[in-house]
């Protein structure tokens, strides 16, 4: 068996998407309720990001690699491939100890001493009347952040609505808010952009804060 | 807990991380480098710090006396620094046609590219576009500020 070639790949282009989704799990994790701290030992968007594309260049680790079945990789197919390496590492970090010592529901308010709440006690109170209200608590939060953009506003409070997020098509809240796709569009990279930059600031302030 | 809710949780983070990544893929190269200062993300510093990461396993391949991947032997050749040319003549010209690439990469224009007058100096800006400019301006010059401090 010969080994693939890699001639097509763009490593630089590939980590940097790998970041990029990184930051998208980490802003549906706030969306979900709840609210990120990491803290100094804790793992960024980079840090993740860059761990799961090492794993897969290491040759000593052999739990990620590119089967030699496969065709010749891509940047785009080793993207696809290490988002769902990421993608199960992100939720094995928030399982993890470390992850419960570093994470908190702290959408409302800046109290260093406040108990948190970890992924698993989320999951445990999911569909329950309570794990609601504190879902409805965090879209209230969310939607705070938006209050000078009233425009992004009423996109976002129909995005998180209770049907599911994105339930609705772009031609669907178009209609319901009166503008074009194309505004809907442009809105929703807007919205992606400071959700991701909420969710940035956030990680390094409480980091700083230690 | 039941795993059925853990699972439905995770089913909901993933598909709105999914969502949100839907326009990414359409991005190019240059815009995924943009869209990573926008959140605070120093593309150049991460090419760098994982250019140094991949050295490092290279090193402590050679030095155990095995063969380096070609996956790891591309990963290092293409996050050098510029002004470092791979020593290998192939790996040295595709390293400058990436070079190369991304300044042609750099000045594409959009398709839909229109003209527009600047109207900041008018006073005559929307509200969120004057938020977007400042926010750019005060980025900028803070860039400015940290390296004029790094070369003092």
């Amino acid at each position: 068996m010969t080994e693939p070639s890699f001639v097509a790949v763009d490593f630089e282009e590939v980590l940097n998407r790998l970041v990029l989704y990184a930051q998208s799990l980490s802003a549906a994790v706030v969306c979900v309720g709840l609210q990120e701290r990491i803290l100094p030992g804790g793992e960024s968007a980079e840090d993740l990001a860059m761990t799961t594309l090492l794993k897969f260049l290491d040759p000593l680790n052999v739990s990620v690699t590119w089967s030699e079945q496969k065709a010749d990789p891509t940047t785009a197919t080793v993207v696809a491939y290490l988002r769902k390496v990421l993608q199960r590492d992100f939720f094995d970090l928030k399982k993890s100890k470390r992850y419960r010592t570093t994470v908190y529901v702290d959408a409302y308010s800046d109290d260093e001493d406040e108990v948190g709440t970890t992924l698993d006690q989320l999951a445990r109170t999911f569909e329950t009347p309570e794990g609601e209200a504190q879902r409805r608590q965090q879209v209230e939060w969310i939607l705070k952040q938006f209050d000078s953009e009233p425009e992004l506003k009423d996109i976002v409070r129909l995005q998180l609505d209770p049907k599911g997020y994105n339930a609705y098509s772009n031609q669907e809240l178009a209609q319901l808010l009166n503008t074009t796709v194309a505004d809907i569009e442009n809105q929703k990279k807007r919205i992606k952009l400071r959700l991701r930059k909420l969710v940035a600031s956030r990680s390094t302030k409480e980091a700083e804060h230690v | 807990m039941s795993k059925k809710k853990t699972d439905r949780l995770f089913d909901d983070i993933c598909n709105m991380a999914k969502h949100m990544a839907e326009s990414d893929e359409v991005l190019t190269a240059e815009e995924v480098r943009k869209e990573l200062r926008e959140t605070g993300v120093d593309p150049d510093d991460l090419k760098s710090r994982f250019h140094e990461s991949v050295k490092h396993l290279a090193e402590r391949e050679r030095l155990a006396n095995r063969a380096v991947p070609l996956s790891l032997k591309r990963a290092v050749d293409s996050t050098r620094p510029v002004g470092q040319l791979p020593s290998d003549p192939v790996a040295a010209t595709t390293f400058a046609e990436r070079w190369l690439e991304k300044f042609r990469s750099t000045f594409a224009l959009p398709t839909n590219l229109e003209s527009a007058r600047a109207y900041r100096a008018l006073d005559d800006i929307s509200e969120p576009d004057q938020k977007g400019l400042d926010e750019l301006e005060a980025e900028l010059k803070a860039k400015v500020k940290k390296e004029n401090e790094h070369q003092t």
